[in-house]
């Protein structure tokens, strides 16, 4: 059961690494987009959307990169977890302000405009409900 | 015995807070170091970049305005006045249409090529031989009204193809219409 338990943490890590270098690299290799989009949610001033445009994506990719390949594994963890965290009052701020725009977390999608915000809160309450469930089991197993 | 107690009590309380402490401290170090090594990646990938992201952001219309000021050719803009000379004195001039090809379709302006902003690449490759030979002929290009940014974006990307003399009729279909003037249906549709 230990073995089971650990095995699946393992893939689900590798899983939620994979998912996070992945959007990490859209957001990348499309900075201008990706800045577009941070415009679109209205909630920071010019001068700090190219950073965070710059930034965000990294950080995801090397959130991603500690939990595939295991070192920092536990940073790598929390990250996620803030991160899901931070995306989700982003999300639910918008849909209060009643925006219809593009999440822009994995690239372009072709959900209906009102939907995609929707579509966006629950696939990152899917994100942080696995990256809870690591961190617990990797909590649980260490002591 | 009971002081004993309670003093080591307190002690295992006083340890607790202090992990905690340093345990929370060290988490956020830890994430500290990551944004640094999330913005050092970052900026350098930016900095290698073709065409870096500028420091400070410009949205889709400054970045508009930005490339209209620096097109190697200078856009001009025209007025419902000058265009409608034109049209009496029969200047040699091209009409382009730079709405979607359903407008265009349901009205334009007589003679108007349609070359849609939404579909550029396609409508400039049917269009390309009558552009690039057109024989001095200023290009007026329009969209639909002056809130629209369509024809400015046809322009730049015209100018961009190495297309000279274009103007921006800024009044555009709108203004056209409501001053009385003649409007074409379902002509030279690419």
């Amino acid at each position: 059961m230990r073995d089971f338990s650990h095995t699946l943490r393992l893939m689900l890590s590798w899983l939620l690494g994979a998912i996070f270098i992945y959007a990490g690299i859209l957001k990348a290799f499309d900075p201008i987009k990706f800045a577009d989009v941070i415009h679109a949610f209205r909630l920071l001033p010019h001068m700090a959307i190219t950073s965070l445009a710059l930034i965000l994506p990294m950080v995801e990719i090397l959130a991603g990169l500690f939990l595939v390949t295991g070192w920092e594994r536990r940073l790598g963890i929390q990250s996620i977890l803030a991160l899901t965290i931070i995306f989700a009052a982003v999300i639910l701020s918008a849909m209060a302000r009643g925006l219809h725009i593009d999440c822009g977390c994995f690239g372009s999608s072709s959900i209906p405009t009102h939907l995609q915000l929707w579509f966006a809160l629950a696939r990152d309450a899917v994100l942080f409900a696995v990256a809870l469930y690591v961190h617990l089991e990797r909590a649980h197993q260490e002591t | 015995m009971t002081l004993v107690s309670q003093g080591s009590s307190s002690q295992k309380h006083k340890n607790t807070f202090i992990n905690l402490l340093s345990s929370f401290y060290g988490i956020l170090f830890r994430f500290a170091l990551l944004l640094v090594a999330g913005a050092s990646f970052g900026f350098i990938l930016n900095l290698c970049r073709k065409e870096p992201l500028s420091w400070v952001y410009l949205d889709p219309e400054q970045r508009l305005q930005q490339s209209v000021q620096s097109a190697p050719t200078a856009l001009s803009e025209i007025s419902i006045e000058e265009l409608k000379g034109m049209m009496v004195q029969k200047e040699n001039v091209l009409l382009i249409d730079a709405r979607s090809r359903i407008f265009y379709q349901a009205g334009h302006l007589p003679e108007a090529l349609n070359l849609p902003q939404d579909d550029f690449e396609r409508g400039y490759n049917q269009l390309r031989d009558q552009l690039q030979t057109n024989g001095g002929r200023k290009i007026i290009v329009y969209c639909s009204d002056s809130d629209c940014h369509d024809s400015e974006k046809v322009a730049v990307r015209l100018v961009k193809a190495g297309i000279g003399k274009i103007a921006i009729f800024s009044g555009g279909y709108e203004a056209w219409k409501d001053a009385g003037q003649s409007i074409a249906k379902e002509k030279s549709t690419p």
